[in-house]
């Protein structure tokens, strides 16, 4: 099968059991690869109810059929459990070449369930699966365990590690494939739980593609379109949106109490480009040729701070120095634990503290005030060890407002659990309810802001479920395909004839747009499902208190405001466009047009 | 004339090794492959986090050890790099052990070693890669 490594390896850490079966035609057909497979094999593997640290939590490490190509990003890797955070589906997506030598191996997905007796990684050699012992790994950072590893095995391995927050099990933490972060939602908790500390991969084998001189005019095609269209990436990196976000008054300042920060020029692009910038760094196979970049700071260097960690570290906690910043995104890195919400998660306990709602004492004698960088840094580290109030910060603003009470929870910035990543849901509202009816919480990579940040007209409604809807499939489809969301302007903000030409290039399925589309519903219905299987509704399609209350008090965006209402409205069209009911399940009939009969007898 | 990669240009995509491993070619030597396969690539970038990147490929020694090696003359030094002929090679990969830099390679799949050929002039690494950090050198 072309575009296909065509194998599924299992891993049993509990049996010590490793198995690998044939990846069926229909399969990959239906469900395309990457994001595809694994909420396909998650919604099967997954029983209802389990918590997410126990042995029956199943995590997938999945590529796609674009993957090991040369096409933008493809060495991109998935990661996907049952969130310890939201509780709901989590996936994560990250550069590097980890996927890419996955596919080389000769696999499509890796699922692993189970629990190890003691530390483990497991090892991919090509045809050769071996799980090793770990515990030379385990208490180390991130970098530290993969560069043991790879002295060990030879440069030529990939590898991934979780750090010492997955490791004490703090509830937002990722696996980290070199120095690129697997996204959101406790994945790398989830990997500590089962006392799996990484993977390490090497592979030597072909990935062959249906039409490769097809393939390699559209690569040549669009070469030029992706130097010109994302200069600005490949000069400065994802910083370059601080400054332009800023001016639109949607950049989340001091736990969203506003949204234009005063400080925002000295953590924006432009002067990380001038003042830290150390070199370029690239993800594989990526034309960009970098919007990676390392930076000087305090000290240390770190690959990033990119967009999301400027906003969570930088404005979202009142903090205009870059360089703490720096220090602050090298810290998470090396724990392994996502900038976003670690940066919220502080940001609300600082709101918290400045009200008065939790005592000096109880956040260790620390001056907590917004903007405090040795504070940051501090709390970082405690949460990574769960020390003093690292443990309540380990726990996302969610469980946080719950335990601090007093009226917290209408300032805990999150959506299901996970907090929102730094696009204004009060000033796009595709992002209100693209944030509100994500599977995976708070995420700017179910619906995408690149749209409405294009729009002239942001304060009305209409149109904007749609744009949730439409860069949701896209989004979907291209974490199957397995590729960079960065590459969006120049193939589709939504699904398009490229990315038809894509799939039909490298598997040779011949299919057509409606097809693909339909492929993007049927794997985010499946998120969906899981979702309402485990308990999850309508009223958990809602964004916070503060969002929904409270207007921008100053800037571009001043008086924009997510009211009740309106989000109500924009949840009416949504679940219509999408063929779901007004509680939010997707119909039967649905759910039968996709193929997903299977799933019926579980939600009704 | 050999390929020089700007270590300090470079910045680990590996398109050269992506490119190489699926497009080189050359008149006497190599043909496209058209597969992709960093392990068939002439051409091997290591990447190592907050670091530049290292390169690793064929130096075209004037005093070339591989060329003494190869008991055919399959491997040449003309117009200034090492050639490789095809059809004079019988798959005895003495120029991989005798390549003091471990710089040709090999791939159980193909009975050919893996030496940068130039592309016989022409390398397409130099085309595709987006920073232009390779050229062709002394």
């Amino acid at each position: 099968m072309y575009g296909y490594a065509g194998k599924i390896l299992y891993v049993d850490l509990t049996k010590e059991k490793i198995t690998k079966k044939e990846l069926e035609e229909d399969f990959a057909r239906k469900y395309l690869g990457g994001n595809g497979f694994g909420a396909a094999i998650m919604y099967k593997e997954i029983q209802q109810g389990i918590d997410p640290y126990s042995p029956e939590n199943v995590i997938c490490y999945v590529v796609g059929p674009v993957s090991g190509t040369f096409l933008h990003g493809a060495g991109r890797t998935g990661v996907m459990t049952k969130s310890p955070l939201t509780g709901g589906f989590a996936d994560g997506y990250f550069g590097g070449g980890f996927g890419a030598n996955l596919k080389f191996a000769g696999y499509d997905t890796v699922v692993v369930k189970g629990k190890a007796k003691k530390p483990v990684y497991i090892r991919i050699d090509d045809d050769e699966v071996y799980i090793e012992k770990a515990d030379h790994l385990w208490g180390k950072t991130t970098l530290e365990a993969q560069e043991i590893v790879r002295k060990d095995l030879g440069k030529d391995y990939e590898t991934l590690s979780i750090g010492q927050g997955g490791e004490n099990l703090v509830r937002y933490t990722t696996n980290m494939g070199s120095l690129r972060s697997g996204g959101r939602g406790g994945t790398g908790s989830v990997a500590g739980s089962k006392n799996l500390k990484g993977l390490a991969v090497r592979g030597t084998n072909d990935v062959d593609v249906y039409d490769f001189d097809g393939l390699y005019d559209f690569f040549l095609n669009s070469e030029e379109k992706y130097l010109k269209t994302l200069k600005a990436l490949t000069d400065y990196g994802t910083p370059i949106l601080v400054n332009g976000i800023n001016t639109l008054g949607g950049l989340g300042t001091r736990n969203w109490q506003d949204e234009t920060f005063e400080g925002a020029e000295t953590i924006s692009g432009e002067y990380y480009k001038e003042n830290l910038f150390l070199r370029h760094t690239a993800c594989y196979y990526c034309r960009l040729g970098g919007c990676g970049k390392i930076f000087k700071g305090r000290g240390t260097v770190s690959e990033g701070p990119e967009y999301e960690t400027l906003y969570s570290l930088g404005s979202c906690v009142g903090i205009d120095d870059a360089e703490y910043i720096v220090e602050a995104d090298r810290l998470c890195d090396l724990y392994g634990i996502d900038t976003i919400s670690m940066g919220v998660s502080i940001a609300f306990l600082m709101e918290c503290y400045e009200k008065g709602l939790v005592s000096k004492d109880s956040v260790d004698g620390m001056d907590f005030s917004f903007g405090n960088g040795d504070t940051v840094i501090e709390a970082i580290k405690k949460t990574a060890y769960r020390k003093g109030v690292g443990d309540l910060l380990a726990e996302g603003t969610k469980r946080m407002a719950q335990k601090i009470g007093k009226g917290s929870e209408k300032f805990a910035i999150n959506v299901k659990g996970m907090e929102i990543a730094g696009h204004s849901p009060r000033a796009l509202k595709s992002m209100s309810v693209g944030y509100a009816t994500a599977t995976r919480g708070g995420s700017h990579h179910d619906a995408r802001p690149t749209y409405e940040y294009g729009l002239k007209d942001k304060r009305t409604l209409e149109g904007k479920a749609k744009i949730a809807v439409d860069s949701s499939n896209w989004t979907t489809v291209g974490d199957s395909l397995l590729i960079c969301h960065l590459m969006e302007k120049v193939m589709g903000i939504f699904l398009s004839e490229n990315h038809v030409a894509m799939v039909n290039l490298v598997t040779g399925f011949d299919i057509d747009l409606p097809e693909l589309t339909k492929i993007g519903e049927r794997i985010y219905n499946i998120e969906r499902a899981f979702n309402i299987r485990e308990g999850f509704s309508r009223k958990d399609d809602t964004l916070p208190w503060r969002i929904m209350n409270e207007p921008i008090k100053t800037g571009g965006s001043k008086g924009a405001q997510a009211k009740p209402e309106e989000l109500e409205k924009l949840l009416d069209q949504y679940y219509e466009l999408r063929g779901w009911q007004k509680d939010g399940r997707p119909s039967r009939k649905k759910l039968k047009e996709l193929g997903l009969d299977h799933i019926i007898d579980d939600l009704y | 004339m050999r390929l020089i990669v700007d270590e300090n240009k470079c910045v680990g995509c590996q398109m050269c090794v992506q490119i190489c491993a699926s497009l080189s070619e050359s008149k006497e030597g190599y043909t496209a492959n058209k597969v992709f396969n960093p392990a068939k690539s002439k051409i091997r970038i290591q990447t190592e986090p907050l670091q530049a990147p290292k390169a690793y490929v064929c130096k075209q020694c004037e005093d070339a050890p591989c060329v003494d090696a190869c008991p055919t003359g399959a491997l040449k030094l003309e117009d200034g790099y090492v050639k490789f002929i095809r059809e004079e090679c019988i798959h005895c990969f003495n120029c991989v052990d005798a390549c003091p830099w471990g710089l040709i390679f090999r791939h159980e799949d193909l009975d050919i070693p893996l030496k940068c050929d130039l592309c016989g002039g022409e390398p397409k690494c130099i085309e595709h890669c987006p920073r232009d950090a390779i050229s062709l050198g002394d």
